[in-house]
């Protein structure tokens, strides 16, 4: 009796301290993980822009200068991490009822496919953006195409030809 | 006597923290809860200064003698409680692109609309909230007003996405 009054109280002590730390440790990671998630979301607004824009550019060039499957990849320095941005351009088919996801090809198709993804060293594809763009209008009117006023980009982006299509193919 | 020797008020003690940090990180300050807050707050302030926005605009292509310049900004600070909010607003012209079915902003002179950007900010802010929209010019509605749909029973309101739609409006009939 006399050790178990002796000890009961210095045991819940450090259960509760173990606690403490345990919920502070879990605060700090959830804050972590939102900022992350916060930025990583923002810069994929612009990034997406940026990838659009250049498969305008693709589609109303005279000759599509895009390779197939069209790689590229930017590094950002964020305020909380630094943040991988990427992308992946081919094209697919028209779009069709019942069709679950759009399956990419290099056919020569007006519709782009685009999977852009960004996010930091551990998580790299945080958040996923899936999108079809239908150039058809802009294939055949290439001339009605208005240049839009450019923001400075920060960093030049490069695009590269990228063997992932041909090996799951 | 120090709390080492006693070990009932040093437990009391441990356990009165352990319930304030779990209330305080789970309950009442949860991650990313002041962010949301201020997101909310600063939301609802963007689309407040649209108004202020509109008024200057009229007053710059209206009756200013000097021409607009491209791109205008006006940085604003509104200060809430103890948060000051700064908005910043970013105005260009732009061209309505039939291929992107989307405004673009341009510097064009000849531009028929506005691009409104109004990047809404505070202290700590992980990233600014960003709002964006295109109106009709006020240059461009002096030479040829837009009518209002008689049909409407729509409250008049000249905000500036009200003033597109009934441009579109008038346009489409």
């Amino acid at each position: 009796m006399t050790n178990y009054t002796r000890f009961l109280p210095r045991i819940i002590t450090v259960l509760a301290l173990l606690a403490t730390a345990a919920l502070m440790t879990h605060y700090t990671t959830s804050l972590r993980a939102y900022r992350r998630m916060t930025e990583a979301s923002s810069l994929i607004n612009h990034w997406s822009a940026a990838m659009v824009e250049l498969s305008f550019q693709d589609a109303t060039g005279a000759t599509p200068t895009l390779p197939c499957p069209a790689i590229t990849q930017r590094i950002h320095d964020g305020r909380h991490a630094t943040y991988t941005l990427a992308a992946t351009i081919t094209r697919t088919q028209a779009p069709q009822p019942g069709m679950a996801q759009p399956e990419p090809t290099c056919d020569d198709t007006p519709y782009y496919l685009l999977e852009i993804t960004s996010g930091w060293d551990t998580n790299p594809q945080a958040v996923r953006v899936l999108m079809v763009q239908d150039m058809l209008k802009a294939r055949e009117n290439p001339e009605l195409l208005m240049l839009p006023y450019l923001r400075n980009e920060p960093v030049p982006y490069t695009v590269a030809a990228g063997s992932r299509l041909e090996a799951h193919q | 006597m120090s709390f080492t020797q006693r070990p009932r008020t040093l437990a009391i003690a441990a356990v009165t923290v352990m319930f304030i940090t779990a209330a305080l990180t789970l309950f009442l300050l949860p991650p990313g809860s002041l962010d949301t807050q201020h997101h909310y707050v600063v939301g609802e302030m963007m689309h407040e200064h649209l108004a202020a926005i509109d008024q200057r605009l009229q007053e710059l292509e209206l009756h200013s003698e000097a021409p607009m310049a491209c791109p205008t900004t006006w940085v604003d600070t509104i200060k809430q409680g103890r948060t000051a909010y700064e908005l910043r607003a970013e105005i260009l012209f732009a061209h309505f692109d039939p291929l992107r079915n989307d405004w673009v902003p341009t510097c064009n002179e000849q531009a028929g609309y506005y691009a409104i950007r109004v990047e809404g900010s505070w202290r700590g802010a992980i990233v600014p909230r960003i709002l964006e929209l295109a109106s009709n010019r006020y240059a461009h509605m002096a030479l040829a007003p837009v009518p209002y749909p008689e049909d409407s029973n729509r409250p008049l309101n000249t905000s500036p996405q009200n003033r597109l739609e009934a441009s579109e409006t008038a346009e489409t009939q």
